[in-house]
């Protein structure tokens, strides 16, 4: 008899740290979160894996912390996906009602979804996601158009691909502690899951997820994942861009002061106020002006929403964003950046809280999207109206006949 | 008729890729991981070929030999008893009485009936036999505690002493030491009607172990001199009789609590060595009312006693006859 209980790890290797959570799914429905493995990351640049060993032993690392903290061994995980070489593009298609009744079968669906799923990718790329947005039948919106009267049936989709060795890598590193992966999301996707509401994506929603080398977005309208993305700008340039302007050799230096002086917006008004970089007096220790660094901080902040803004371009509309901007991701610790946020979407801006059922633990921006991981991957898809339909034994019989064809 | 679904040449996905992974690619933990992996696999198919085998095997005995399968699996032979007792019984006299043939199988014994032999002894009140694995047969003995002895005559045979339990049952006795069996009393007055190989449960036996336990907890030294604790009167009068070589004779009644009756005879004894201290003595606790009856047994003229002390919540008793002297009245008014 097979167990009714499963558990399910959710990985992330992310720029500057690997997460691992592992969930316990009891009855294929109430799932408990009762593992979590931390490493900090090496071998990994923007996202995608550089150095397989580095990596590999950092993920595996995490993966052991989490079967030991959950008392449990997981044999399947779902695991993230970002960096630069994620593009995405929009495709539409549109078929004729065929019943004479106008009456919209299931075969039509098929077929407008084919169609739109269709376009054939360059060489070296795969797909990652197919996001179907909400039907349109004869110009309205409907989410099941099946049994409807109609004569026009459109669809459209946000197809995510990559470059398949950049996704080969991530899978490999995942085999090689023998464990298989089941569902391939992307970042923005899962954070984007866990942290907004089913309304605030019926009315229009951007989640930013800033994480230490990639910014990924997702914008949700009508229920629905418009568009994704991924800027490869995250939490590390901030600190990149300090140790440039303050001219410090040693990056962690950099890091320091951004956590505790950097900030999105500028406050401070003393040209002259000064911070100590350790504070404790020690050989080496040095002041910096404060201002200049709020500024450094506020620059990049700024222009990161603007690049952002800039790739979303007409797709944007404040009109159509009622939820507002919504931040996660490590980087969203900054001080003062849903002001900038608000400022630059001209939306109103919050951070992501994840649901009552995460535990303090757990609550960090930083782990949104291995939460979002399993809240995603457990949930129903939206990609794929089809896939969650029972197979009926004339849709089978149907396949059966028309597959030689 | 509904037209054919569009075919288009799918797009590749990353559910393409292959996830196998070469072991020279997998860290140390990964590769311990597929060794375990498939030594479950190599497990699991292990047990579907046994499971196979076996399926096999039971179809072909049962086309060719149907018999065999019903024929009880006599397992191991038994190499010995593992027992435990609460009393004084011994390995020795348990295989004696289970008396297992030779090369007996474990499976194939049937502990019911060893359970009744072993139970019949009547020394025996409860026994527990399992099996344990793979040649060992398991005893557990729960023994009667024997509280007096009766002799059993049957025809013209010799008289031979048995011993009672608490619960009436009368058995024979095995493993005690001398010393043990002297100490406990005879039983009078009772008629043991034989049943089987053995003999049906003394009635009153539960009176007069709650006599005993009684007089052990009150009057210890009492106890050690009682000889003979008779029930002739049982049915009839509800009194036990005990003739005790420190007093003499003692009536008890059983509808009185044992414990104040022996505070009475306590003293009553006292008050009663004062005056008579060396003669044998019947001391009738039965009378009821708070009463007691103290008589001399020896044979000795009437003469007029000094009165000993009288509680005021004590009445004057009649007259006895000694069992010592039969037809001697002893006029004796002095009640307690």
């Amino acid at each position: 008899m097979l167990s009714r209980t499963k558990f399910i790890g959710a990985v992330e290797i992310g720029t500057s740290r690997i997460t691992v959570i592992i969930g316990q799914i009891a009855r294929g429905r109430s799932l408990s979160l009762i593992g979590l493995g931390e490493c900090p990351s090496r071998g990994v640049s923007k996202g995608t894996v550089v150095d397989f060993k580095a990596a590999t032993e950092c993920v595996h690392a995490a993966l052991e912390e989490a079967e030991r903290s959950a008392g449990a061994r997981v044999g399947e995980v779902f695991l993230a996906q970002s960096g630069a070489h994620l593009e995405g593009f929009q495709n539409e298609a549109e078929v004729r009602v065929s019943a004479a009744d106008n009456m919209v079968s299931t075969l039509d669906i098929e077929n407008v979804c084919g169609l739109a799923k269709s376009k054939q990718l360059p060489e070296g790329r795969m797909v990652v996601h197919h996001l179907r947005r909400p039907f349109r039948l004869d110009g309205r919106l409907v989410p099941d158009p099946e049994h409807l009267d109609g004569r026009r049936l459109e669809v459209g989709y946000w197809t995510v691909h990559g470059q398949e060795s950049r996704i080969a890598d991530h899978l490999h590193v995942i085999r090689g502690f023998n464990v298989r992966v089941t569902e391939l999301i992307l970042s923005s996707l899962a954070s984007g899951s866990v942290m907004t509401s089913t309304d605030d994506r019926r009315h229009g929603v951007l989640v930013l997820d800033l994480g230490a080398g990639t910014t990924d977005y997702v914008l949700y309208r009508d229920g629905c994942a418009l568009l994704t993305g991924v800027v490869p700008v995250g939490g590390l340039h901030f600190s990149n861009d300090l140790s440039l302007g303050l001219r410090l050799n040693d990056q962690d230096q950099a890091e320091k002061l951004k956590l505790r002086y950097g900030r999105a917006v500028v406050t401070t008004k003393d040209r002259t106020e000064k911070v100590w970089l350790h504070g404790d007096l020690s050989i080496g220790d040095r002041q910096f002006p404060r201002l200049t660094i709020e500024q450094i901080t506020a620059a990049r902040a700024r222009e990161l929403f603007e690049v952002v803004r800039k790739k979303l371009g007409g797709n944007f509309d404040p009109e159509y964003t009622a939820a507002g901007v919504v931040l996660t991701g490590g980087g969203s610790k900054l001080a003062g950046i849903e002001e900038v946020a608000a400022q630059v979407f001209d939306v109103p801006a919050r951070f992501g809280e994840p649901p009552g059922w995460v535990g303090d633990h757990l609550r960090a921006p930083g782990h949104s999207t291995a939460l979002g991981l399993l809240h995603y991957g457990l949930g129903a898809s939206p990609e794929s109206l089809l896939a969650h339909r029972p197979a009926t034994v004339g849709r089978l019989l149907r396949n059966f006949f028309t597959a030689g064809n | 008729m509904n037209p054919s679904p569009v075919k288009l040449p799918p797009s590749r996905t990353w559910r393409d890729l292959p996830q196998p992974i070469k072991p020279r690619a997998m860290s140390r933990e990964g590769r311990r991981r597929r060794v375990l992996a498939a030594l479950r696999v190599t497990g699991l198919a292990g047990l579907l070929l046994a499971a196979a085998w076996g399926g096999m095997e039971f179809f072909v005995t049962l086309k060719s030999n149907p018999a065999r399968l019903v024929a009880p699996a006599g397992g191991a032979t038994v190499r010995g008893l593992v027992m435990r007792t609460d009393g004084v019984l011994d390995t020795a006299w348990t295989e004696a009485t289970l008396a297992l043939p030779p090369k007996a199988g474990l499976m194939a014994l049937d502990l019911a009936v060893l359970q009744r032999r072993l139970l019949a002894s009547g020394q025996v009140g409860t026994a527990e036999l399992t099996r344990r694995l793979p040649d060992r047969l398991a005893v557990t003995l729960h023994e009667r505690i024997p509280v007096a002895r009766v002799l059993a005559q049957a025809g013209d045979g010799e008289p031979r002493p048995l011993l009672v339990a608490r619960d009436g049952v009368v058995f024979a006795g095995m493993g005690y030491a001398p010393e043990t069996v002297a100490r406990l009393p005879f039983l009078d007055g009772v008629r043991l009607k034989a049943v089987g190989s053995g003999f049906v449960p003394i009635e009153g036996m539960t009176a007069v172990a709650g006599l005993l336990d009684a007089a052990q907890s009150g009057v210890p030294e009492l106890v050690r001199g009682f000889r003979v604790i008779s029930l002739a009167r049982f049915e009839a009068d509800g009194v036990i009789t005990v003739q005790s070589d420190d007093v003499g004779e003692v009536v008890f009644g059983v509808r009185e609590e044992f414990a104040r009756q022996f505070s009475r005879l306590d003293f009553a004894l006292a008050a009663t060595r004062r005056q008579l201290p060396v003669a044998p003595l019947r001391i009738n606790l039965a009378i009821g009312g708070g009463q007691v009856l103290v008589a001399r047994l020896v044979a000795e003229p009437q003469v007029e006693r000094p009165a000993l002390p009288r509680p005021a919540d004590r009445a004057v008793v009649g007259t006895v006859k000694p069992l010592s002297a039969p037809g001697l009245s002893v006029n004796f008014p002095h009640a307690l």
